[in-house]
């Protein structure tokens, strides 16, 4: 037992750094990309919704009439005190609210910058990913669009994998919690690409069948990208308006 | 805490309750958050069961593994280093572990744990395709895999084959849900079973709930 050398690894760790350098690839950054938006998203709800039930002790009346997130952040930006949201509401400044100091609503303030530079970030983010996809993935830009497409390519692992999916396969990719539901209830018909345009906009009787259609030409642009860098979108688009619109007329 | 011994630097300890634990190979550094234990001077790294599956099989009541101090075993599966750490802290500096990830930003982890434990031999490539990996591959003295893959267990086999020492002893980690998802668990579990009889004499086979949910842990032995 004791003739045996003590293990020297070096070889097989520098031989592992090389391959792992040569293989991470920007699909792996847009997949990192994708998920500091996911958690950003939910860093912003989060901190929302407990500035919302710290404003709302303070000042319930105005609270009650900006609920939804956007108008919060517009109405309180330019000043949170009681006299200065009252006018901008059109409601009395007596509250029967929590009366704060005048460091507490500095920090209220504070924090709601916070929640500003969050949906900063998310804005970011999503200007990066799209022009991402608008330089290197240009199919995949015109055709799925690169909220979807960057959500896609972050499902599959890369471009390579999204290019050899079958287009059932990526229609339905996201939505791996229904598929598996097993006997509990029906397939779905759509994944992340419930969001795109042609989906949302038709009726729901015939989603399913443009979804099938939809799918396959994202699963067309995908392996043009990764196969070719042309620009087909023009052409893909054209088939995929074409396909829709005999859905739509019934035929 | 009272120490009881179960594989080469592998023990039950007691304090308040039963945990197992391994002798860390590389002392005051922990791997992924687990707990340091000081005892009679040496120290101790909490094996938890819900990490790893080895762990869990030992919970279970498993029999001990047989790979011990000085071997060389060969990992599959060897995701970011949990599991390989205290494999490598059984084998110690005078074993080898060859851990063999796909994943390159897994890759990445194990790579930065193969800097402090000199007895891990990471490479990054598939298992089912070890002769193109590009780099020597011994044989080993003890095979362990933990790949959820449809065709995990013909990966299992093919390496068993190939790499095992006669004699030796291998154990998969079967996840039912990999293979087939709609079947019942205990009937997949059951065929992945009587497949791998066909090549080999299965020792034992350990269900490891509730600590790892679906996955069953099988032991066969080369003849």
């Amino acid at each position: 037992m004791d003739d045996k050398p003590r293990s020297d690894n070096s070889k097989y760790v520098e031989e592992a750094k090389k391959r792992i350098k040569d293989r991470l690839s920007l699909d792996d950054f847009i997949r990192k990309l994708v998920a500091m938006d996911a958690e950003t998203k939910k860093a912003e709800n989060t901190l929302f919704k407990a500035l919302f039930d710290t404003y709302f002790l303070y000042f319930p009346e105005a609270a009650n009439l900006i609920r939804d997130k956007e108008k919060f952040v517009s109405t309180l930006s330019d000043g949170i005190k009681r006299e200065e949201v009252s006018s901008r509401l059109g409601i009395p400044a007596n509250s029967m609210g929590y009366d704060l100091s005048e460091t507490d609503l500095s920090s209220i303030s504070d924090a709601l910058s916070q929640l500003v530079g969050l949906s900063g970030l998310r804005t970011m983010i999503n200007l990066k990913l799209s022009s991402i996809l608008e330089e290197k993935y240009i199919n995949l830009f015109k055709v799925a669009g690169p909220e979807i497409a960057s959500k896609l390519i972050s499902l599959s692992g890369s471009l390579k994998s999204l290019s050899e999916m079958p287009s059932g396969k990526l229609q339905v990719l996201g939505a791996e919690k229904s598929i598996f539901n097993g006997r509990k209830a029906k397939t779905p018909k759509y994944g992340v690409i419930f969001f795109h345009p042609e989906i949302q906009n038709s009726a729901d009787r015939i989603k399913g069948r443009v979804a099938r259609v939809v799918a396959s030409k994202i699963s067309l642009a995908a392996k043009v990208d990764f196969f070719s860098k042309e620009d087909k979108s023009g052409q893909i688009l054209k088939k995929m308006r074409k396909e829709i619109d005999k859905i739509k007329n019934g035929t | 805490m009272e120490l009881k011994r179960v594989m080469d630097n592998v023990y039950w300890g007691f304090n308040g309750r039963k945990r197992l634990v391994s002798l860390n190979m590389t002392p005051s550094k922990q791997v992924y958050g687990e707990e340091l234990f000081d005892i009679g001077g040496k120290e101790y790294r909490e094996w938890n069961p819900f990490r790893s599956k080895i762990s869990a099989a030992l919970y279970k009541g498993a029999k001990p593994l047989s790979f011990k101090e000085g071997d060389t075993v060969l990992y599959l599966g060897a995701s970011s280093g949990t599991t390989v750490s205290h494999v490598s802290d059984v084998v110690s500096a005078k074993g080898r572990v060859y851990a063999v990830e796909i994943s390159e930003e897994m890759g990445v982890s194990l790579v930065l744990l193969s800097e402090s434990r000199k007895n891990i031999f990471p490479i990054i490539g598939d298992a089912r395709r070890i002769e193109d990996v590009g780099i020597a591959v011994p044989a080993c003295d003890f095979l362990y895999q933990d790949i959820a893959q449809r065709d995990q267990t013909d990966i299992f086999i093919k390496n068993v084959k190939k790499f095992l020492k006669p004699g030796g002893e291998a154990a998969i980690a079967l996840k039912a849900m990999s293979i087939d998802v709609y079947s019942d668990p205990r009937k997949v579990i059951m065929e992945e079973t009587k497949k791998l009889s066909r090549s080999f004499r299965v020792v034992a086979s350990i269900d490891l709930y509730p600590y790892q949910k679906g996955h069953s842990l099988v032991i066969i032995k080369k003849g």
